[in-house]
């Protein structure tokens, strides 16, 4: 047969590593991979894979420890995007081009990492903003003319709802002007807008003033590019897309590019059911599915329930916020997740939903057991996410639904004292992201970073899911810890689980995509607090090498 | 200045019958529509003249688009197109507090917000303004509401009706109750109840108001002169009233005062349930007094002469 002896003609590869941590039952851990034609002939002991016949011998891993390549569940585009801006974040992180980038620690340092850092015309923008960091003090639009009084300026919060402009920016949108009664512009003593422009509202107007395209969040080719060599620093070889407008160009720019020989990392788009209907959006996703192609996955379909629990918008159960704050709201009404969920299964199509606050999790688990009950799946996978502050009974129902949860481990780092202190308090902080509770029930379990929310770091995300340590350094709930296998099970295998990708990827087996997460340290030799300091070399991606 | 009118209401209410129907009976009216949910609007086919894929052009110079979450945005593009609209439409998402989309709106200049109109389906009022994630919802879509439009009130029965008449005045004892089968209600009715001759503060949900509303059922025998005669004596505390009834021969009335103006004109869709909302001031405007006084008023125009 012509194919067959075009498949004996593929050259095979054989990598030893210093340890091969494989995912795979049957050989656990392994000393060599062999490759043929972007995909794993096998894996085990030289000796083994000599039976695969003639084979060169790649030693440039024989000091390294590879993994299967690990999977991002929940992510978005615009993380890459947004690194041609200025990083005015809290923390230090790494940026694309692997520079380690460090974080501002005052307004004053925001400010002039923004001087410094600003383009020699047209606007300056900034991005990962959190000034609950530092104290009390708010960014006002006086802050930020320092950086300039006549080029409009302006500063995106991490968690991408609030977004603080100067005077010139506020001016070009017609804001800067006495009268403006709405809460998501707080006016100063003057009576004028101070700059902070708290919620979608507000900012939507402001954004094209300051650079800012409305369609800049995905599609985008330069952030694409970005994004994958974040990806590559990270570890990662799939990673979602998970909020897509999906229209025509960006798909073709998203096929396009994910064709190319150097683009290392698979996508998973899911379009997000926002101003189309059910019915639309099934169609549209079904459509879409049929152009999928192994490096771009289409034919998914996101829903977000609420809003977001630091934000006092996402829904929760009795007695509410621990603050105090007011119930937050819906983002989608229960007919319309009913109706998706019911096309959707029947379309065989897959849905990920949105559902921060507890509430927001009963509702889906409603409305989804209904849909559920009239159109019987029995593999669906469809997946909560971020799925905060579900309890063990919630876990048990989705287990029985078949549905599986990709938890926000990174935000018991990052939020996790503001949940303690404020959101919704000690006891509920400490159930927060329940990876334990959630295993425990049998729920097939996903962790995630939602970058840019969160830098993109699976390991750092399996860290956070094995020691549940704040930013402070304050445990929340010891009791929901991971183990590092589970850990590391749920950034592989766990989370291509959920993109029904798990016959292909997250594990080193026969027959699967050569998709390796190359690392300089063994992550289940360091100690569980070290997770997040191994060393990742950079990645193998369907059999192609890329370093960081 | 473009009049701008909120349509809301909880998923399934009505509102896109209410919008086809309206544009249906625009009568030259150029009217632009701003949906939330493009493709829940199912337009007449015969009124499509071209779709852009952004907006629908249709028949008499109106307009459809969705706006996404760029609300200020659309409203803008909008008012600048040519020849500009003359009503503005926009319809809210069925989970969208009205009262955050009035002062969405009200960020942009030139426009006049002549109120919102919430649609309550009677048919499903009483189960959703119960339901276990959405009551809440419902209750402060229709507690920020000007106007109640209840609507499929042909679908239930009379004591169901009833119900969810008492309870919409239970819980938005300010918003004028207008009764309605598939949304039938001409533009200029709309209007006229949506709009009060002179722009008063809008009294917004419990809590923070130092307003104080006064609802009284009016009865079919009086007269429309009566009503105006009793409500003089009341006008120095007032700061608006509506009122809608029908009088012993059949005829619709509605009554709009703001301040000392007020205005009466025949109105062939009021409710065989009249009603009348008052609202004043809390230092000035006694609403037990005002009720007492109306049942007194009552009690001499029952009397023979």
């Amino acid at each position: 047969m012509a194919s067959a002896s075009h498949a004996y003609a593929m050259p095979i590869t054989i990598y030893p590593a210093r340890k091969i941590i494989t995912m795979n039952r049957s050989r656990p851990e392994a000393t060599h991979v062999a490759v043929r034609d972007g995909r794993i002939l096998g894996v085990g002991s030289l000796d083994e894979l000599r039976g695969w016949g003639t084979a060169e011998l790649d030693e440039r891993f024989s000091d390294k420890v590879l993994m299967p390549g690990l999977v991002e569940g929940h992510s978005h585009l615009m993380a890459g995007a947004l690194w041609r801006y200025t990083y005015c974040g809290y923390f230090d992180v790494g940026d694309p081009d692997g520079r380690q980038v460090p974080g501002a620690n005052s307004l004053t340092a925001v400010i002039s990492a923004l001087q410094s850092n600003a383009p020699s015309d047209g606007p300056v923008v900034g991005w990962g903003f959190d000034p609950i960091y530092f104290g009390s003090q708010r960014c006002t639009r006086h802050d930020l003319d320092a950086v300039s009084r006549t080029r409009p300026v302006g500063v995106l919060h991490a968690s991408g709802h609030i977004l603080n402009v100067n005077s010139a920016a506020l001016e070009l949108a017609g804001f800067l002007r006495q009268g403006i009664d709405h809460p998501a512009f707080p006016l100063g003593a003057d009576g004028l807008p101070t700059g902070e422009l708290k919620g979608p509202e507000a900012m939507m107007p402001v954004l094209e003033h300051v650079g800012l395209s409305r369609n800049f969040l995905g599609g985008d080719e330069t952030g694409m590019r970005a994004f994958a060599k974040l990806c590559v620093r990270a570890g990662v070889t799939t990673a979602t897309d998970l909020a897509a407008t999906l229209d025509d160009t960006s798909v073709e720019t998203l096929l396009r590019v994910t064709a190319e020989e150097a683009f290392p990392v698979r996508i998973a788009p899911m379009l997000r059911l926002l101003g189309i209907t059910p019915t639309h959006a099934v169609q549209r996703a079904t459509a879409l599915r049929e152009r999928s192609t192994d490096m771009l996955r289409l034919g998914g379909i996101k829903l977000v329930a609420d809003g977001s629990i630091q934000g006092f918008s996402a829904r929760l159960r009795w007695p509410g916020y621990f603050n105090g704050a007011p119930q937050g709201l819906w983002y989608t009404a229960p007919e319309v997740m009913r109706e998706t969920y019911a096309l959707a299964l029947q379309a065989g199509l897959l849905v990920h939903t949105h559902t921060n606050g507890d509430e927001a999790t009963a509702m889906a688990l409603d409305c989804f057991e209904a849909a559920v009950q009239l159109h019987p799946a029995r593999d669906h996978r469809f997946t909560l996410q971020h799925v905060q502050l579900a309890d063990a009974a919630q876990f048990k129902r989705m287990q029985a639904l078949g549905l599986c949860a990709n938890l926000f481990a990174n935000h018991l780092y990052y939020w996790g004292d503001q949940h303690h202190e404020v959101t919704v308090g000690p006891e509920r902080a400490s159930r927060m992201n329940a990876c334990r509770s959630a295993l425990d029930a049998g729920v097939a379990l996903a962790i995630h970073s939602d970058a840019p929310i969160t830098p993109l770091g699976p390991l750092f995300t399996a860290w956070c899911a094995v020691n549940r340590s704040s930013a402070s350094g304050r445990v929340l709930g010891a009791a929901e810890r991971l183990t590092v296998p589970e850990a590391l099970h749920a950034i592989t295998l766990g989370a291509a689980h959920t993109l029904r990708l798990d016959g292909e990827v997250g594990s080193i087996a026969c027959g699967k995509r050569a998709d390796f997460c190359v690392l300089e340290d063994d992550p289940t030799a360091v100690a569980p607090q070290a997770l997040k300091d191994v060393r990742v070399w950079g990645t193998v991606q369907g059999g192609r090498v890329f370093a960081a | 200045v473009t009049p701008v009118l909120l349509v809301a209401g909880y998923l399934g209410a009505g509102k896109t019958t209410l919008i086809n129907h309206l544009l249906r009976h625009a009568q030259g009216q150029r009217i632009a529509v701003l949906v939330n949910d493009f493709g829940s609007v199912n337009i007449d086919a015969a009124l499509i003249e071209a779709d852009d894929g952004e907006v629908l052009s249709l028949s008499g110079g109106c307009l459809c688009c969705s706006y996404g979450a760029d609300l200020v945005g659309s409203l803008q593009s909008v008012l600048k197109r040519s020849p500009a609209p003359q009503l503005v439409l926009i319809e809210t998402s069925g989970v969208a507090m009205p009262a955050a989309a009035a002062r969405t709106a009200r960020l942009v200049p030139g426009i006049t917000l002549g109120g919102t109109v919430v649609l309550v389906d009677a048919s499903r009022a009483l189960a959703l303004q119960a339901d276990r994630y959405v009551g809440d919802v419902v209750q402060q879509q229709w507690r920020e509401a000007d106007v109640l439009l209840v609507n499929q009130v042909d679908r239930v029965d009379e004591s169901t009706l009833t119900r969810v008449r008492a309870s919409l005045q239970a819980i938005a004892p300010h918003a004028l109750q207008l009764e309605l089968v598939q949304a039938r209600v001409t533009l200029e009715a709309l209007l006229a109840l949506a709009t009060a001759p002179t722009t008063p503060q809008r009294v917004t949900h419990s809590g923070n108001a130092p307003f104080v509303t006064c609802s009284l059922a009016v009865p079919r025998h009086i007269t429309q002169e009566a009503l105006q005669t009793w409500l003089a004596q009341h006008a120095p505390s007032l700061q608006r009233a509506k009122g809608l009834w029908r009088d012993r021969h059949g005829q619709g009335w509605l009554l709009q005062a703001a301040g000392s103006r007020c205005e009466v004109s025949a109105f062939d869709a009021a409710p065989l349930a009249g009603t009348l909302v008052l609202i004043g001031h809390s230092d000035d405007f006694d609403a037990k007094r005002v009720a007492q006084s109306f049942a007194d008023f009552m009690a001499t125009m029952a009397q023979p002469h």
